[in-house]
Order: structure tokens, then sequence, then C-alpha cells
């Protein structure tokens, strides 16, 4: 490699950093996702043990997970603070994407320029980029370990000594994140492209996916047992409300998603797609094909969260698009206009970069998003006024948020495996703040064991609650702020009643 | 393809593989026992042991009295029926038996069928682990029998017996309908592919035919009763998913890549691969075939690894922790079996059912569906729905009632729902409570149960709580 590529190359890497942590600090506070981690990586500081029995999610509740996540970056919590941490360490593990798409990118066409320019398109995917900025999460750590255990396969391939580093991603990916389920059937049908392709078959890979395929089939079985037999084959949809699942798919558009994967990696890359299966056969390009034709399915099928698998998309024709790149790179240098193929990297370039600048934008007001300086008032007078043990009612976002500031139990945060009758549960939580007759809420607040319901700057929002319509001074008494004012403020209300008796 | 060496003498090895079985199947039965002297594994259990009790006293098999309906005829009453070996003594004995034998007979037939020695020894040690083995034989059902009396007649059959083949799995069908119904589907593949005389294959079938109609005219046996797939059936298909009688994933995926590895071989034969595929969308229907189909599962899972051994590996690391890495997964569905097998052997839950025995004869007892067999064996009541209720016409208007009774919030219908039905006592378990049916305590009819007067909670423990209804 030239020194001027490595140059570039860190460049980009600690640039993509640089960007991702200004905008990051912009915002004070996390994310409402963000809580959530927030939470575990407090709790491994504080205890050694990550929250597997957790008091305060859901009223108390086992989960299922796993924590090797939380434990890096507990690690760094040691010296740093947490949400130092918080913001720091999942931007750099996410501007990780550069280099290994760049490597990547390498293999398939050993240009350069062209691999410079992909690794950038994978690092500025906005719905990799917006989605990742400022609520730790675990995509950061997720999406550069998938594509350096693809890089390692492809290595791997042509020589066995990169085996071993090949097995150490595997295992790492498999303990990180299910997500490993995605790759391992990408490369089986990445082997099924090869027989039908005719390719030369190498003798490594059906090895490797063999030991893919029983190892991420122990580990998941292993690791989320409790989850596979509690919620069967639904576990692939992860218990998310059926509500959620289905607004995340209807209200994204065409446009929407092609915004979310980027317009020009969507289009160089489904190029590639196209010259590698009908003009010029590369091993390689059929691999990144398998992967994004592997997602393509199953979001198609919706068995997959519709960012997770835009994220994965995107990445995956960002490592695409340098075949096709190159494909017109080398073309036009057989052009007789001078330093055309030159020209045609540096039109990319602008495109791209033209296309950043409003996405910048738009992140910077998405990492804004977390809770308001009013909403963290009212979680900690909750935290100083309520009894130890309570449960506050919130929305299902702001549910860690919440615990995390208050130390209170929530009826729903936003980790909903192990929960059951999750349907009935998400809607009872939204229906309670539109109730108008006091008896109906109270057999619902009861039933949840509610002391508290909060009303946030969120909440009106988002939902345009401002106030209950069911309260009384006898049974639910507004109980903050204690002065009323004109334009809107948080509100807490306290619970006094269970149907049939007045609580003490 | 080279045979491994990696077992010692054949005889040696089998014999391991029986011990082995006989003590985790009659291990498994002396924990049951261990945890209450009447806990027995798979819910079935009870009601066959009911029956069988019943046949004893009463000498009627193809009707069932205390739940008022007509039943068919199985072999399996006569065993401890006809002589004076108390039911749950053969109940515990019986299926650990028909385990042992079942593992030498599935030998016994790969030898006959010319299988190589490492191909049938590791095949037979995963039928052996397998989760569908270990449902099977540690429950008291007609499949104890059925399934050694099949493979001792598949054995037969292809070593010629023409009529001794033709008598034991004629008598299949008196067993297990659908498990015959997949054996029979085996001659037919048999006759297809010439591993058999189409003669002999007819007379199988003439044979089942023939035992099926005489029993039908004169032991009432009713063959379609069996034959009406259960609603719940497709959803416990694997064990990893808390299926109970239930495939194991890692041996499905072997098996496939064992078809896989033969069909690069050249060996394919469409009229097997027709067979196997036919013979597993059956199962997902009908779970008693399931076992049957684990068998063939077994033999190409076994080629798995053999071809998976026999590879010359680029990095041997690879292909061992590949290997230990299947070891690792065979052993944990296993292990999952025996958990799920466990689930309803409780000695709380035992106690709460035999209390219902203090009721008056003649009252019905409303629980979940998994619990109706429990229900009748211990308390000798009527159980409103139980695991063959869905054979008898009234059953979805029963799941109807049951329904309303379990989200009804109104005392009055309430009450004139369970008066109408004749149900005075409802029995609610963890499982029912924790997702099954509610969610939580106040939720549906635990709210009226809490609340109305109506309700007496007669019994309560940490698994279950029973309610009666003072009309």
């Amino acid at each position: 490699m030239k020194k001027s590529t490595k140059l570039l190359l860190a460049a980009l890497f600690l640039g993509s950093i640089a960007i991702r942590l200004f905008i990051a600090f912009q915002a004070e506070g996390l994310e409402y996702e963000g809580y959530g981690v927030a939470r575990q990586v407090e709790s491994i500081r504080e205890t050694g043990i990550a929250l597997y029995n957790d008091e305060l999610s859901y009223g108390g509740r086992d989960r299922v997970f796993s924590p090797v996540y939380y434990y890096l970056l507990a690690a760094f919590s040691f010296f740093m603070p947490l949400e130092i941490v918080l913001k720091t360490i999942p931007n750099i593990l996410a501007s990780l994407v550069i280099p290994v798409v760049f490597f990547l990118s390498m293999q398939v066409v050993k240009n350069e320029k062209v691999s410079l320019l992909a690794a950038t398109f994978s690092g500025f995917i906005p719905g990799f980029f917006n989605n990742t900025i400022n609520n730790a999460s675990i995509y950061t750590a997720v999406i550069p370990l998938f594509f350096l255990t693809a890089h390692y396969f492809l290595l791997t391939n042509k020589d066995s000594k990169h085996a071993y580093k090949l097995i150490g991603c595997i295992i790492l990916l498999t303990v990180l994140h299910p997500s490993s389920l995605v790759l391992a059937l990408s490369l089986l049908i990445y082997i099924a492209f090869l027989k039908l392709q005719r390719f030369r078959e190498s003798s490594r890979e059906p090895e490797i996916v063999l030991f893919f395929l029983f190892l991420v089939f122990w580990l998941n079985a292993v690791l989320y047992k409790r989850a596979l037999s509690t919620h069967g084959m639904e576990v692939l949809w992860q218990n998310i409300p059926g509500r959620i699942m289905e607004e995340s798919y209807t209200q994204i558009t065409l446009l929407g998603s092609i915004y979310s994967i980027g317009l020009l990696p969507l289009v160089l890359g489904l190029g590639a797609v196209y010259i590698s299966f009908f003009e010029k056969k590369r091993k390689h390009v059929t691999l990144m094909a398998s992967i994004s034709l592997t997602v393509f399915i199953l979001l198609w099928f919706r068995m997959v969260e519709l960012t997770t698998g835009l994220i994965l998309l995107g990445v995956s024709l960002a490592a695409l698009s340098a075949y096709f790149m190159n494909y017109i790179y080398e073309y036009l240098k057989t052009v007789k206009i001078r330093h055309a193929h030159n020209i045609f990297l540096v039109a990319i370039l602008g495109v791209a970069v033209i296309g950043f600048l409003p996405n910048t934008f738009l992140a910077i007001q998405q990492a804004g998003s977390v809770p308001s300086e009013k909403d963290m008032d009212l979680y900690l007078w909750l935290r100083e006024n309520t009894e130890e043990n309570s449960t506050v009612l919130v929305l299902p976002e702001e549910g860690s948020a919440m615990s995390y500031y208050s130390n209170r139990k929530n009826v729903m945060d936003e980790d909903y495996l192990l929960v059951p009758n999750i349907d009935r549960r998400y809607s009872d939580v939204l229906s309670i703040y539109n109730e108008r007759f006091l008896t109906s809420a109270l057999q619902k607040l009861n039933y949840y064991n509610v002391q508290y319901i909060a009303i946030t700057e969120y909440n009106h929002d988002t939902n345009n609650v401002s106030r209950l319509m069911f309260f009384d001074d006898n049974c639910v008494q507004r109980v903050y702020p204690e002065m009323e004012s004109d334009e809107f403020t948080p509100e807490a209300y306290e619970v006094k009643c269970i149907i049939g008796e007045t609580r003490q | 393809m080279k045979a491994i060496k990696v077992f010692g003498k054949e005889k040696n090895v089998i014999a391991i593989i029986l011990l082995l079985s006989l003590i985790v199947l009659g291990g498994l039965q002396v924990i049951s026992y261990g945890v209450h002297e009447k806990a027995f594994m798979g819910d079935e259990t009870y009601y066959y042991m009911r029956l069988s009790e019943q046949y004893q006293e009463e000498r009627v098999f193809d009707y069932d009295f205390l739940q008022e309906r007509p039943v068919s005829f199985n072999l399996l009453y006569l065993v401890p029926g006809t002589n004076s070996v108390p039911v749950e003594s053969t109940a515990r004995i019986l299926p650990v038996l028909g385990g042992v034998l079942s593992i030498f007979l599935f030998h016994y037939l790969a030898r006959t069928l010319k299988f190589r020695k490492d191909e049938r020894l590791i095949a037979t040690i995963i039928f052996a682990a397998n989760p569908l083995f270990v449902y099977t034989f540690t429950s008291f059902t007609p499949l104890i029998i059925g399934v050694p009396l099949g493979l001792a007649g598949m054995a037969l059959f292809f070593r010629k017996k023409t009529w001794v083949s033709g008598i034991m799995l004629g008598v299949l069908p008196l067993l297990s309908v659908p498990l015959s119904l997949v054996v029979l589907l085996s001659v037919i593949l048999a006759m297809i592919i010439g591993s058999a005389r189409k003669n002999q294959g007819i007379m199988v079938i003439l044979s089942a035919v023939l035992v099926g109609a005489a029993s039908w005219l004169f032991l009432g046996f009713r063959p379609w009763l069996e034959l009406i797939p259960s609603p719940s059936a497709m959803a416990g298909v694997f064990v990893e998913l808390a299926g109970v009688q239930a495939y194991s994933f890692i041996i499905l995926a072997l098996a496939i890549i064992g078809l896989l590895s033969l069909w690069e071989r050249n060996t394919k034969s469409v009229a097997v691969l027709l067979f196997l595929f036919l013979s597993f969308v059956f199962s997902l229907f009908y779970a008693e075939s399931r076992i049957i189909v684990s068998m063939a599962l077994a033999v190409y899972a076994g080629i798995a690894i053999i071809s998976i051994i026999q590879r010359e590996w680029n990095v041997e690391a690879i292909k061992n922790i590949t290997l230990l890495l299947i070891l690792c997964s065979v052993v944990f569905s296993f292990v999952v079996a025996i958990d799920n097998a466990f689930s309803d052997v409780s000695t709380e839950k035992i106690q709460g059912i035999q209390y219902l025995s203090t009721s008056d004869p003649g009252e019905v007892m409303l629980s979940a569906e998994r619990n109706g067999f429990m229900m009748s064996y211990f308390s000798g009541r009527k159980s409103f729905v139980d695991g063959i209720s869905h054979r008898y016409e009234e059953y979805d208007e029963r799941i109807n009632v049951a329904e309303t009774i379990y989200y009804s919030r109104n005392l009055e219908s309430l009450e004139s729902t369970l008066k109408d039905n004749g149900i005075s006592y409802v029995l609610v378990d963890n499982r029912m409570r924790q997702g099954e049916v509610w969610t939580g305590d106040n939720e549906g009819v635990l709210f009226l149960f809490r609340h109305a007067n109506a309700f007496v909670k007669i019994f309560e423990n940490a698994e279950v709580v029973v309610y009666r209804h003072m009309s």
C-alpha cells in the first residue's frame, strides 16, 4: 500500500471519529436507547455482573443477552467517566468500518483509490451514521466485526495462515450478537452461488462455513435458550410488539430506504451485482452480493429489524460499489479523454460529499433527541420524592432513561425479549394516557402495579399528551409540579386507589 | 469411501451404548419417582395408565367411562391389563425396556440393510441421543411397543421372513396408526427401489389391512380418531423451541449435510428423497410418526459426520473444533429434551391435582389442555378438555367455552357458562398465569376468582391454585 493511501485512510478514519464525536458532544446526555446500555455498564461497574435480573425493567424481570459489549464498555469506564465512554468508544468502534471496508474492497479490486472511495461510503452510510452516534448502539461493534469476518473469510480462502484470525472473528461476532446468524446464512447462500456459477471451489470454503454454522447454532442456542423456549420461532422477531414492527415497515417509503442506504452505494453496488453475475464473474464479489441478497430477503420477510437490515445492506453495497467503480475506472482509462478515470472518481467523491452534508445536519438533529432538561428534572424529582420500590409509567422508549435517572421501576422499556403478552402490554401503556374513565384506567394501572404516572415533554411532543383526562384528587393526584403554568411542563401523578380499596 | 477406524469391536460398542441408554432411561424414571412416587414424564402417560387400569378393572377397551367418549382399541392396554403387575410399575419399566430394545433393533436393521460398521454405529449413537428417543422411551405410550415391533418387523422383512414380518407389521396399526403409516410407506419405498420383493410388500400391506379390518369389526378399533391431527402438533416441532415430542435442529442439519454429501457422490435416489420429504411433512402433523423419521435422519446424520471426519481438511484445528461443536450441539439438544420432558414433573402440581379427588364424582374440572390427562388420572373426575379432545366433535365448542371462562369479567354470564357445562373446579398453574393464558393475577376471570364470593380458593401451593364455584 502506498504511503499516501495509508495517510488518507488514517485521515478518513480519524475524520470520521472527529465528526461523530463532534455531533455526539453537541447534545447533553444520550439518546433514549443509550440508557439501556448505560444501566448495564453501570451495573457491571458496581457489581461486576450485567443486569440479568433487572429489578427496574418491566417492574422486575429476567433478561437474556450477550454481555460482551457491555463488559468492553465497562472496562473503559474504570478510567473514564461513563458518559464519555458511551459517547467515544462506540464512535471509535463504528469508524473502524472504514479500514475494514477498505481492505475488503482491496481484495476485490486491487485499486487503492477506488477502495478508499468505497470505504468513505461505508463510514457515512446514512442509516449507519445517523443511528449510531449518540446511543452507544451495539451495532457500532457488530457492523465492523461482521465485515472483518467476511474479509478474513476471503483471505483464508487464499491462504490458511489467516484461519486463526478468522476463527477469532467468528467466535467474537457470535458471542457479541445474533447478527452472526445473518452472516452464516449469507455464507450458505454464497456456497450455493459458487455451485450455480460453477466456480472452482476452494476446499476451505465449505469447511469454514460448516464450522461457522455449527458454532453459530450452538452458541446462540446456549445463550438464548430461554428466549427460544419462551417465544419459539417468534424469537426471530425478538418479541418486538407487532404494532412497532408494523409501523417501522409501513412508515418507511421506497425513497426513505434508498436514503437510508445511500443513493451512491445502492446504484454502484447494484451495478457490481449485475456485472459480477452476468458479465465478469468474481468470487469475492459473489460473497458481498450474497450478504446483500440475504439481508434483502430477510428484510422482505420482515425477519430482521428494519434499521439493522438497512445498515447491513448499506455497508455491503458500499463494499460492492468498489467493483463497479473500478469497472468504470478501468474502462475510462481506455477512452480518449485525458484523465477521464480520475475525473470520474472526483465526480463520485463530489456527489458523495454533497449528499453527506445535509445528512450531517440531520444527524446533529437526531443526536439531539435526548431527554430534555425538564424531563431530567422530573426524573430526578421522582428519584428524590417517591418510594424506592415504586413503579412509574412512562412511554416504552423512555423506560430505560427514566429507570437510569430515577432508579424506579418502569412498566415497559425497549428490551422485549422474555416479556409475556407484549402486544397487550404495549397497547395498554399507550392507551392509559388517552383513557377518559377512571375505572378502566385504574384497572390497567393496578394490573401493572403503577404508583406514578409521568407525562414528559417527549410524550407531549410525540403523542400530544399534556394532561391525564381521568385524574381526580382522590384517586389520581397530581404531585409534580407543585405550581400550574400556562405552557406545558412535565407532570407526575400519584395513583392512590386500588379497585375495591384505597392505597395507604 | 473407506470406513473409519475409531471404534473397537462392534459388539462391545453396542453393549456400551445399550448399557448407557439403560442407565439414562432408568435414571430418568428413578429421578421422576424421586420427585413424587406418582410422577411420570409425558402427560400421555397418565392417559394410557388410566385406560389400562380401566381395562384391568372393567375389561373394556373401546370406551372411556370417565371422559364419556368412545376410544380406539390399543394393544398397549392389554399389556398391563392381562397380568397382575401394577400399571404404575409397568409404566416405569416398559419404556426403559422398549428403548434399550429399540436401540438394539435399530442397529440390527442397519446391519441387515448392509450399512458400513462405522455408519451404523454413529447412526445408532445419534438415534440414542435423539430428543425423540428421550421422549418416546420415558413416556408410557403405545410407541414403546410400536417402535421395537416396527423395527423388528422391518429387519425381518428385509431378511425375507415374509410371514413373521407380515404379522408384526400388520398389528402395528393397533398400536399407532400414524407410526404404521410411515412404516408402510417405507415398505412401499423398499418395493420401489428393489430392496424387497413386491409380493413381500403386498403381503405386509394386506396383513395390516386385514388386522385393521378385523379389529374394527370385533375390537372397536377406530383408526380415524388417531388421524385427526392435533392443532398444536406444528407448534412443537423442534426441541430447541420448547417442543417435547420434537426433532433436534442439529440432527436435522446434519441429515441435510449427509444427504448433500451423498448427492455429491452421485448416490442420490429420488424415491428415497421423496419418501423422506413426505414422511417429514406427515410427521409435522402427526407427532407419533416422528420417531420413525428421526431414525432416517440419524442415518443421514451419521453419514454426514463420517464425511466430515474423512474429509481432508486444510486446517486440522477447524475440523477438530467443528466435530467438538457437533458433539456439544447433540449433547445440548439431548439435555434440553430431558429438561423439557421434566417440565411438568412436580410434587406441588400432583398435590394440587390430587386435592381435586375430594370433589363429588361427576363434577367437571377445567384447566389447560396439557393438564387434562393428569387431572383425570389423579382425581378420577372428568376434565373439560385434555390432550385428545381435538379428536371429538365438540372440541371447538369446548375451546370457545374455556376461553370465554378464562377471559370473563362478568360474574353473571360466567356463572351461567360454568353451570351449563357442569364445571365446578378450575385449576390454575404457574404456566397458565405466566403468559399461557394470563399475564397477571388480576386478568380476566382471575379478578373474579379473587373478589367474587361465588368462588372459593380451596387449595394453593407454589405451583397450582384450585378454585371452586359455589353454585
